[in-house]
């Protein structure tokens, strides 16, 4: 991959006003989900409390997070391909001595990591800066870690489904349209109720939207609201797996796609 | 007569459907080390020819190949040897002209991004003051001496030209047609432009393909082909046009005939015996003839002949 090619993508996809307007909205979502430890807690117990209000914080925030993730990834891959394409920059870059791989992997990656890190980043500060203390630093630091891991996944998943529809459909309104759409169909699912759905409801905890949250649930072993269900039968490596392939499950095709069957036609 | 001896693309029975649309229909022809021409009408399938040798289509079937290589299979190979500027110029526009030409320098590795690129701007005149504006102020003429200095760049073993002239003024287009013959002439570039502009070609084009509806329908060095329309083609202004229009058609040495431009234009089989018949077909159509001349030794004439005989 070439690095001064994906520096000249990132800066046009982040470029004015992208990047203050996804600083912004994924900031002021965070913040309304961060936890207050109000309940009255014994001294011997107060450690436990606390840690358990870490981890709850950390699993809202990216819960919180993910929404507005799953629309920002859709509409900013759309632009990437879907836009390029229509405008012609990129049967510029297809006609450069670079390969398809590369041109495929910076588009996607311009977009993914930043989003990523900017998630990232906002969570971090946030638990930084209501949780940091002496005593809670490391456990800090430490349990904000694994919201990144968690974050790439969905945001890669989404990013896939994303290029996999902007390369179908080829146009930029269309696409982007067409993706905020399916994001917002993987969000709605998650959201029926054992009595809309039936018994099949239990199985939503391994849906893209549900699994990486479930993952950082299991992992912090957050307790469950209601009965425990299906989530419990699978251990958190098993989420993490699960997540792994939902992150691959559309980009291998759309990378397939793209390098021996993409043509630039118009 | 010019000889082509060095061949840089071989096209053989190309054929690419888009949907309904046929855009070539079994094109063959070959790419010599000179200034080549593609000249055909919008929609003879210029661009789809331009695109499929940089391997950015698929052709449906028939053989392509630059260089050697399958344009396809190979086309990386292909795209380190040739740089290209297309009709739509679109690059990263919140660079400037000068990092654009650094980046693509860097791709190509050239070892010295930075004094190449300026080579380059130098080559196509663009003022130095545009070296650090941000490429969306550029104007359509400014964007096309990018695009042209963007496409050699490194000095590539053969520049695609895309309607090079479509956003300049008749002054930039001269001064295109200039840097080819320079750059030719002085730095051994071998060139493939495309137009329908024909008398910008005209001046600079060695080697000529005339293209219509998907096909290579002519193809040599340009003096070859001017040699054969000269005697074929003719320019009548009679009054009225319509009843000898009608007459001329019937005639079996007359291949075509059209109303251009106020002319009837005819194309002939057998240009000798078409003089001796058109004052008795003139007469017959109770016609009066106002002049009468052989069609212009251009690619202009060249490419209405081919297409009406075609």
């Amino acid at each position: 991959m070439d690095l001064a090619l994906l520096k000249a993508d990132i800066s046009k996809v982040w470029g004015r006003p992208t990047f203050e307007l996804a600083v912004g909205l994924v900031f002021f979502i965070s913040i309304t989900s961060v936890q207050i430890l109000f309940e009255i807690t014994t001294v011997s117990g107060f450690q436990s409390d606390f840690n358990y209000l870490v981890t709850e914080s950390l699993v809202r925030i990216t819960s919180t997070q993910m929404l507005p993730l799953v629309i920002l990834s859709g509409i900013l891959v759309s632009l990437s391909f879907a836009r390029d394409y229509e405008q012609g920059l990129m049967q510029t870059l297809l006609s450069l001595p670079v390969s398809r791989t590369s041109i495929f992997a910076i588009k996607f990656v311009a977009v993914v990591l930043p989003l990523t890190l900017l998630s990232w980043g906002i969570t971090l500060f946030i638990m930084v800066m209501n949780y940091f203390t002496a005593a809670s630093g490391l456990l800090v630091l430490q349990v904000s870690f694994w919201a990144l891991p968690v974050t790439f996944f969905a945001v890669m998943f989404y990013a896939g489904l994303a290029s996999l529809i902007a390369l179908a459909l080829k146009k930029t309104i269309t696409s982007t349209l067409a993706t905020v759409l399916a994001g917002f169909f993987v969000w709605f699912i998650t959201t029926l109720t054992p009595e809309v759905l039936g018994p099949i409801a239990d199985y939503l905890v391994f849906t893209p939207y549900a699994a990486p949250l479930w993952a950082m649930k299991r992992l912090f072993g957050t307790r469950p609201l209601s009965e425990p269900g299906l989530e419990m039968n699978l251990p958190p490596w098993g989420f993490f797996i699960l997540i792994i392939f939902y992150a691959f499950v559309f980009l291998v095709p759309t990378y397939i796609y793209f390098t021996k069957k993409f043509e630039v036609k118009e | 007569m010019t000889e082509f001896t060095e061949v840089l693309g071989e096209f053989e029975n190309l054929v690419k459907r888009f949907n309904t649309t046929h855009a070539l229909s079994g094109l063959s022809f070959r790419i010599y080390k000179g200034i080549n021409g593609l000249i055909g009408p919008n929609g003879a399938g210029k661009t789809t020819t331009i695109k499929l040798s940089l391997g950015l289509i698929k052709a449906d079937a028939g053989k392509a190949e630059v260089f050697g290589f399958d344009c396809w299979k190979e086309s990386l190979q292909i795209r380190r040897k040739i740089g290209v500027l297309y009709e739509k110029v679109a690059y990263y526009d919140h660079l400037s002209g000068l990092e654009h030409l650094k980046l693509i320098a860097k791709l190509k590795g050239i070892p010295d991004p930075v004094a190449e690129s300026k080579k380059v701007l130098g080559l196509v005149e663009l003022e130095e003051e545009a070296y650090s504006r941000k490429i969306k102020g550029y104007s359509a003429g400014m964007r096309q001496r990018l695009g042209l200095a963007h496409a050699l760049l490194g000095k590539p073993e053969l520049v695609i030209l895309d309607e090079p002239s479509s956003n300049l003024d008749p002054l930039g287009r001269a001064r295109v047609i200039e840097i080819v013959n320079k750059l030719k002439k002085e730095e051994g570039f071998s060139f493939l432009i495309s137009s329908h502009i024909l008398p910008e070609l005209e001046r600079v084009c060695e080697h000529v393909v005339l293209m219509h509806k998907g096909k290579a329908i002519r193809e040599g060095s340009l003096e070859q082909l001017l040699n054969e329309v000269a005697p074929q083609a003719f320019m009548i202004k009679a009054e009225p046009a319509a009843p000898l229009m009608k007459l001329l058609k019937a005639e079996e040495c007359v291949k075509d005939v059209r109303l251009d431009e106020g002319y009837v234009y005819v194309v002939v089989e057998d240009s000798k015996l078409f003089k001796k018949r058109l004052p008795a077909l003139v007469s017959k159509a109770e016609a009066s003839l106002e002049e009468v001349k052989v069609a212009g030794r251009d690619l202009e004439s060249l490419f209405k002949v081919a297409v009406l005989g075609d």
